[in-house]
């Protein structure tokens, strides 16, 4: 993770200037500097070279604080965050994603499962850490958080590795974080794709208010129209990319709602509209179509 | 534990995402592939096969690697309905004109 070491004395230097400068209590040197306390102490005073500065006491760093080790080494993190993350909060959020918090982790805690169940808890944890967020923010599922999150999360897997396939499958598994919960029992107990839809269509609320939700049922069609107001997300609205990618996840993700119940994923016909600051997604669904296969594990 | 659900179909889906699990499973217990095919009793060749999703596992050697590398009844649930999902995105991408371009 971390490009620019480029010897060990500067490794050493540099873990001693973001000491001082987030202002670690000495008797918390042995989380960073792995060691006994006197073996820390002997370090920090410059006493012993015992202890050789490497990767793994950056990234000690980083996990005790949550912050990426990149900007640790390069001096770019937000020291206030850092601070406060080391004496008050540990789950306090970057200023990135505290504007407009519309939605909740709980949304994609379903990745973050999905991540840990296939590349490892390490993965997920550097995952998070890069994004300057602490490998226990998940604790607390129900934390506000913005719409940025969600992007930049997308965008960040796809960047480590993430195929095409697999950024779809991420839309599709929203089953690993809700089918426990209240609301999923709810969806479980559903006997037609009205009832899923109409279930989705009552609890918006729970997912996000970002998107004013517009909900028609006219004959056997739901038609779902989502309007996302542009100005309140500003970095969305300069990386169209990251943009187009949350919108093709939430498109999947409207999809497989049925599958809570145990029925096949209904993809929707969708017209997108993009006036000045407005991102309108018209979503049509016909539920009394029937979709196959069924799912289940076909033989090869 | 119960692997019969494990044992029935395991198509290539199934197979990738079990070997991706077993994979992250192995390197965090900090395991070689030489340590768990001793465990496994088969060749690294063998096993490399496993972890690359090209081999069906078997009763005896799925029981040795629940037992080795602590893999949770849970999570295997879990990937097998995963593997469910992604076949199903793969047969409705190819087929289903309102899959998303």
């Amino acid at each position: 993770m971390i490009e620019k070491r480029n010897h060990r004395s500067c490794e050493c230097q540099r873990l001693r200037g973001i000491i001082r400068e987030v202002g670690i209590p000495l008797r918390r040197l042995t989380d960073v500097v792995s060691g006994s306390p006197q073996q820390c102490l002997a370090w920090w005073s410059q006493q012993t070279n015992q202890i050789h500065i490497n990767e793994k006491h950056f990234h000690n760093l980083a996990t005790l604080i949550g912050i990426s080790e990149n900007e640790l080494f390069d001096g770019t993190y937000d020291k206030n965050l850092a601070r406060k993350r080391l004496f008050e909060d540990l789950k306090t959020l970057p200023e990135r994603y505290l504007e407009n918090q519309n939605s909740f982790l709980r949304n994609s805690a379903h990745i973050f499962k999905y991540m840990v169940l296939t590349r490892g808890q390490f993965f997920a944890d550097q995952i998070l850490t890069s994004m300057n967020l602490p490998p226990v923010i998940y604790q607390d599922a129900d934390q506000a958080i913005n719409l940025t999150y969600f992007a930049d999360l997308l965008e960040i897997l796809a960047k480590n590795g993430f195929s095409n396939d697999e950024m779809d499958m991420l839309g599709s598994i929203l089953f690993l974080a809700l089918q426990d919960t209240p609301l999923g029992i709810q969806f479980k107990n559903s006997e037609s794709l009205f009832d899923v839809y109409s279930t989705l269509a009552a609890n918006f609320n729970y997912f996000d208010t970002n998107f004013d939700y517009k909900n028609e049922f006219i004959g056997k069609k739901y038609i779902l129209t989502t309007t996302l107001p542009l100005e309140q997300h500003r970095s969305l609205k300069r990386k169209s990319e990251s943009l187009q990618r949350l919108m093709r996840y939430r498109n999947i993700l409207l999809a497989w709602f049925p599958y809570l119940a145990g029925m096949s994923p209904l993809f929707p016909k969708t017209e997108t509209i993009k006036v000045k600051d407005i991102y309108r997604v018209r979503y049509e669904l016909t539920l009394d179509k029937e979709v196959r296969p069924p799912l289940q594990l076909l033989k090869n | 534990m119960n692997i019969d659900f494990l044992l029935h179909d395991q198509n290539e889906f199934f197979r990738q995402y079990m070997a991706k699990h077993i994979k992250q499973k192995r390197l965090s217990l900090d395991y070689s592939v030489n340590d768990i095919s001793s465990h496994l009793h088969i060749s690294a060749q063998s096993y490399r096969k496993i972890e690359s999703g090209q081999k069906k596992l078997n009763a005896e050697i799925l029981n040795k690697l629940i037992d080795f590398l602590h893999l949770e009844e849970n999570d295997l649930h879990n990937l097998v309905q995963i593997s469910v999902i992604a076949q199903g995105n793969s047969f409705f991408k190819e087929l289903n004109p309102n899959y998303p371009s």
